[in-house]
């Protein structure tokens, strides 16, 4: 039992570890690639090859002055971005990233909780982060935050649905919402992306939505409402937005290959674990190379395209679905 | 160990916690300075060559600060880029005030640091009037490498100093400003010469083909004077008939269906003391007409004729600021370039001292009682719908727009532009240099594209001068010309793109931008205010290499314009953000004054390189585009294709270059080669004459014209005879096409109105001069 607990703890340690490297690196990585794409360099200069920016970035936030514009919630203003950060973190709680290993007589899997219904665990946590743009956008007292705020909140009921509609398929066809067990029955089945192609699709579409990224950016859409609903926000609560967001989109990847691409699985001469991650690369680079491709969609133009184009899809398929899974077809 | 040696009272632990104190001390510095991430202040030219520092060639991520912070709340260093005028001041100082603290200033360029050569009314003479600067980077603009520069300095700075010496700076900071004098330069003006007032009122009846018209109509009284000089049409009215004749200058013959420009003049020493000059054209006639009115000191009224012209507007406004002329009619007279310190004072007048500036009031509290409405009105801050204030610090206003709208949600209900941001006083400053010493200004008009602007005053110098350049320098300008209306588009399309949020674009674009910097750099030797075009010509040869310096780039173009066609006009969203956003009919166009590639957009094929061709436009084979709908979408097309049509006529041009001289070589006007100079005293004599005294053109007044980057670009150049210019008024396409902003906007989401003003290429060197 104590051994239980601390294997916990000593988990849960490791995972915010990770993502706290993750997210600095994920940065980092995304700006060498944002170089990349618009034939520049990005940061290299900071450590080799610019490999300490994001520490020199990290202890600046903390060194910076924390400041709250007067008039604003003070209470509320403070909380927002620890929502934000609290949901971006809990959702990998849920997300297995290698095959159980056996240690010290123990079998320990690589996840903190493995619920049953963990996929639905991982949907209601992600969608908490929004009330950490919702509020840090009200609480700021300044126009373009509160602009930022409503647009969040218009995004997530336009994308949540079919969001929510594309997994279905793979439920249905993995008989689980317990996501070691979809990574499994991915085992048996074949990956999940090709006979679910079109809600992959879908899902990867939300799931920029989700991350607040390029074309979704719409919250904080910089040449627009200025930083949108962190506009007002500085130092470490600012970091904690940024944070959230580029979490957000490994957890996302994480999602994505756990739900289409087999989670771990891949040929033996990787551990699973390395398989996982090189997936999630993978994915980090896809929503990478999308931000610097697209420009941003309008706010009604998002509402119509979520309602009108991807929830009936998503729909739709989720019909064909259960009725091929169920043998009417 | 001596006792006596205060060092060594430290006991090792002493030493110890200290060197713990100064590593941790050291790693803090170095965290600050690897991560200095800017918020970029751009308000004019600088902030152009600050984004060729952002660009590939330079850079800056390298150094972690391509992370641009349009909230001063995240950013770590302030970068003043531009000049900053009175009116900008609180602006600045506000936006310093509220960055998170440690906080840092780099101050670019000569006009921040100093003024520059703005020594005029409305210039901060040097930002460290009002916040402390770190570093001053000297240049006009710098260059990008001493940008980049500045960085490295300011992370040495930032790694030098001690935590002590940083409290102690942070407390001396007010004592970092200074207060800049009045510049002693000030000169008083010259009065016009008896000519010039001769001229501008002179009694000949010239037999111009309407003159007769009009008087049939108006009244023999109505028509005071008729001139013709270098085939400019000037009607002088008499004050009481100028609504008649303006609204008779609609209908045929006369068939007037665009007012371009309203400008006025001070004779000061004449009664009536000034003239008010409307220059109108008819699009479908292709012909001109200039109307003046005399307007006395003692009562300075006249009619507005903004009931019959709607784009008389802001014109009149403009003249009520800088002359004090009323407009009696006028919707909605108030300034619209000078700051409210100006109170009665009209800075334009010529007994006032160019240098002369107005105290300007700072805020004083951190949130002010109430703000200004759409209507002018100051109202409380929790009014509903809600005032929002996009701009003039804004990533999308490209520094220097102030759009004050009301908001219901995200529709604007209510709207109305604040300009004058960057009113440098041009035309002040051109009237206390001479016709050379005023090219560098110019180039700073529409500093995306200086070539066009200098050459357009060059073409309108000539033309008072009634010479024409020879062949070479003429195919030269073209050359030139087309591609900085290439590079001017590149940028608009660029930053109109990125305004949508597609970042990629932008930068490939701006590899065709560099490509041309190249080329103008080693022509002139500089990359931005290249001040290459002399009255007469060039001011020296092409280098040897320039044709096959000018066949690469035309190589490399279209591989750059495809990429944009893929990224952009392919691109489903991107359509969806343009296509019917921002619409502007051909009946709204015309009436205000619209030209250039947004006039086109709307369906109106009027281009002064074909409807009046100069420089020998008309020996190349190329076409005008048009649009159809007139929004944001046709917008772009238009200059996608016009940047097409432009390298053909490169192209073209650059096969058929003849050889020759590059200057009208001309004792008074143009200078002679410097070997000459030194070995010959005829032509000793013509340098120093020309160099003291400037080239001095009859008396006279022109409007010349030519199809820069935005549209039509006029000089309406009064002389009298001597060397510096009476007066230039700039009729500047931009300010024409932002009279229509707030009435477009009206009814728009917010996304809607960033892109509308991306598409409009409103630069606000020519808008605010
Ligand atoms: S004139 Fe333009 S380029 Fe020169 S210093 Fe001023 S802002 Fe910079």
């Amino acid at each position: 039992m104590i051994l239980e607990i601390v294997v916990l703890v000593v988990k849960i340690l490791l995972l915010v570890a990770i993502l706290m490297g993750g997210f600095a690196y994920t940065m980092l990585l995304e700006r060498r690639l944002l170089g990349f794409f618009q034939l520049r360099l990005g940061p290299n200069r900071v450590g080799p090859g610019g490999m300490l920016q994001p520490i020199a970035d990290a202890l600046k936030m903390m060194l910076k002055e924390d400041m709250m514009p007067a008039g604003a919630d003070s209470f509320v203003y403070r909380l927002a971005p620890v929502i934000a950060g609290f949901a971006a973190l809990s959702v990998d709680a849920v997300i297995p990233f290698g095959a159980p290993i056996h240690l010290l007589g123990l079998t320990i899997s690589l996840d903190i909780a493995n619920p049953s219904i963990g996929l639905l665990l991982a949907f209601a946590l992600s969608s908490l982060g929004v009330y950490g743009i919702v509020l840090g956008g009200w609480a700021s007292q300044n126009k373009y935050s509160l602009l930022g705020g409503i647009r969040a909140t218009a995004q997530i009921i336009s994308y949540e649905l079919a969001m929510g509609l594309s997994v279905m398929g793979v439920l249905l066809m993995s008989h689980t919402a317990n996501l070691e067990g979809i990574v499994l029955a991915q085992k048996a089945q074949g990956w999940f992306w090709l006979p679910q192609i079109v809600p992959f699709l879908i899902f990867m579409v939300t799931a920029i939505a989700e991350t607040n990224r390029t074309p979704f950016d719409l919250p904080e859409a910089e040449s627009e409402l200025v930083a949108g609903y962190h506009t007002e926000y500085s130092g470490m609560r600012f970091a904690l937005y940024y944070v959230a967001e580029y979490i957000n989109m490994i957890t996302q990847s994480g999602l994505i290959v756990t739900l289409f691409f087999g989670g771990w699985l891949g040929p033996s001469f990787l551990p699973p674990i390395i398989w996982y991650f090189i997936k999630v690369i993978i994915a980090i680079f896809v929503f990478v190379w999308i931000r610097a491709t697209l420009p941003r969609f309008r706010y009604d133009k998002l509402m119509s395209f979520g309602w009108k184009i991807l929830l009936p899809i998503a729909f739709l398929y989720f019909v064909g679905t259960a009725a091929f899974v169920s043998g009417v077809l | 160990m001596d006792v006596s040696n205060p060092v060594s009272d430290f006991t090792e632990a002493d030493v110890s916690r200290n060197i713990l104190a100064t590593r941790l001390d050291a790693l803090k510095r170095w965290a600050k300075s690897g991560s200095l991430w800017p918020m970029p202040f751009g308000t004019a030219c600088c902030a152009i060559e600050f984004m060729a520092v952002a660009s590939e060639r330079y850079d800056v991520g390298r150094f972690g600060s391509e992370v641009l912070r349009y909230s001063p709340r995240q950013a770590d260093v302030l970068m003043v880029l531009g000049t900053i005028t009175d009116k900008m001041g609180p602006v600045l100082k506000t936006i310093y005030d509220q960055m998170a603290e440690p906080k840092w200033v780099i101050c670019m360029g000569a006009c921040a640091t100093s003024g520059g050569f703005y020594r005029s009314y409305h210039v901060m003479q040097g930002i460290d009037e009002i916040i402390p600067v770190d570093i001053y980077i000297p240049g006009c603009p710098p260059t990008p490498e001493a940008v980049l520069r500045s960085i490295i300095m300011l992370e040495e700075k930032i790694r030098q100093q001690g935590v002590a010496s940083a409290k102690r700076e942070f407390a001396e900071r007010a004592q970092r400003l200074h207060t800049h004098t009045e510049d002693a330069s000030v000169t008083s003006l010259d009065p016009p010469s008896l000519e010039l007032i001769e001229f501008s009122t002179r009694t000949d009846d010239v037999n111009l083909p309407w003159v007769a018209e009009l008087t049939n109509r108006l009244g023999l009284a109505a028509i005071e004077t008729a001139t013709d000089f270098r085939g400019d049409f000037t009607i002088r009215v008499a004050p009481g008939a100028l609504i008649a004749a303006c609204r008779l200058l609609r209908e045929a013959p006369f068939s007037m269906d665009m007012l371009m420009d309203i400008a006025g003049v001070d004779y000061w020493t004449r009664d009536p003391r000034f003239d008010v000059v409307y220059h109108f054209y008819s699009s479908t006639q292709r012909h001109r007409i200039r109307l003046k009115v005399g307007v006395s000191e003692s009562a300075p009224l006249i009619d507005s004729i903004a009931g019959e012209w709607p784009a008389a507007n802001w014109y009149e406004r403009e003249v009520y600021d800088l002359y004090g002329m009323q407009f009696r009619g006028h919707p909605d007279l108030r300034r619209i370039l000078t700051h409210d310190g100006f109170g009665d004072l009209h800075p334009m007048r010529k007994d006032y001292p160019p240098g002369l500036r107005q105290p300007i009031r700072y805020p004083t509290e951190a949130v002010p009682a109430a703000e200004r409405s759409p209507r002018g009105e100051m109202v409380p801050l929790d009014i509903h719908p809600t005032i929002m204030n996009i701009g003039p610090s804004h990533p999308s206003m490209h520094g220097t727009f102030r759009l004050i709208a009301q908001v219901d949600g995200e529709r604007v209900v209510d709207a109305d532009v604040e300009l004058g941001y960057l009113h440098r006083n041009f035309e002040k400053m051109a009237e206390t240099h001479t016709y050379w010493q005023t090219i560098p200004y110019c180039d700073r008009l529409n500093y995306v594209s200086p070539m066009c602007n200098s050459v357009g005053f060059a073409l309108a110098v000539e033309k008072l001068l009634g010479v024409e350049v020879p062949d070479r320098a003429q195919v030269l300008r073209v050359i030139l010309n087309e591609l900085s209306r290439v590079m001017d588009h590149a940028v608009c399309i660029g930053t109109n793109v990125l305004d949508l949020g597609l970042m990629t674009d932008y930068f490939y674009l701006w590899e065709l931008r560099e490509q041309i910097y190249d080329l103008l750099e080693s022509c002139s030797g500089a990359r931005l205010h290249v001040s290459y075009v002399r009255i007469g010509g060039f001011s020296d040869d092409v280098p040897p290499d320039f044709v096959e310096q000018v066949r690469r780039i035309l190589h490399a173009a279209p591989r750059i314009l495809k990429d944009t066609e893929t990224l952009v006009t392919r691109s489903a969203i991107a359509r969806s953000r343009m296509q019917g956003v921002g619409a502007i009919s051909q009946k709204d166009a015309l009436e205000f004054g619209f030209t250039g590639p947004n006039l086109r957009a709307s369906g109106v094929a009027y281009d002064v390189r074909k409807d009046h061709p100069y420089s020998g436009y008309d020996q190349w084979e190329f076409e005008i585009p048009i649009g159809r709908q007139g929004d944001v979408f046709d917008r772009y097309l238009v200059r996608m294709e016009e940047m097409r049509q432009s390298l053909r006529i490169v192209g073209q041009a650059i096969e058929n270059l003849p050889e020759g001289p590059i200057f009208w070589d001309d004792p008074r006007i143009t200078l002679a080669p410097k070997h000459r100079v030194y070995t010959n005293i005829e032509d000793l004599m013509r340098q120093f004459k020309l160099i003291m005294e400037g080239i001095k053109p009859p008396v006279g007044e022109v409007y010349g014209f030519s199809e820069a980057a935005n549209g039509e670009l006029g000089y309406y150049i009064v002389s009298d005879g001597g060397g510096r210019p009476y007066r230039i008024k700039v009729r500047s396409p931009s300010f024409a096409h932002y009279q229509l902003y707030p009435r477009m906007v009206r009814g728009m989401d917010v996304s809607d109105v960033i892109a509308t003003i991306g598409s409009l290429n409103i630069v606000a060197g020519e808008l605010d001069r």
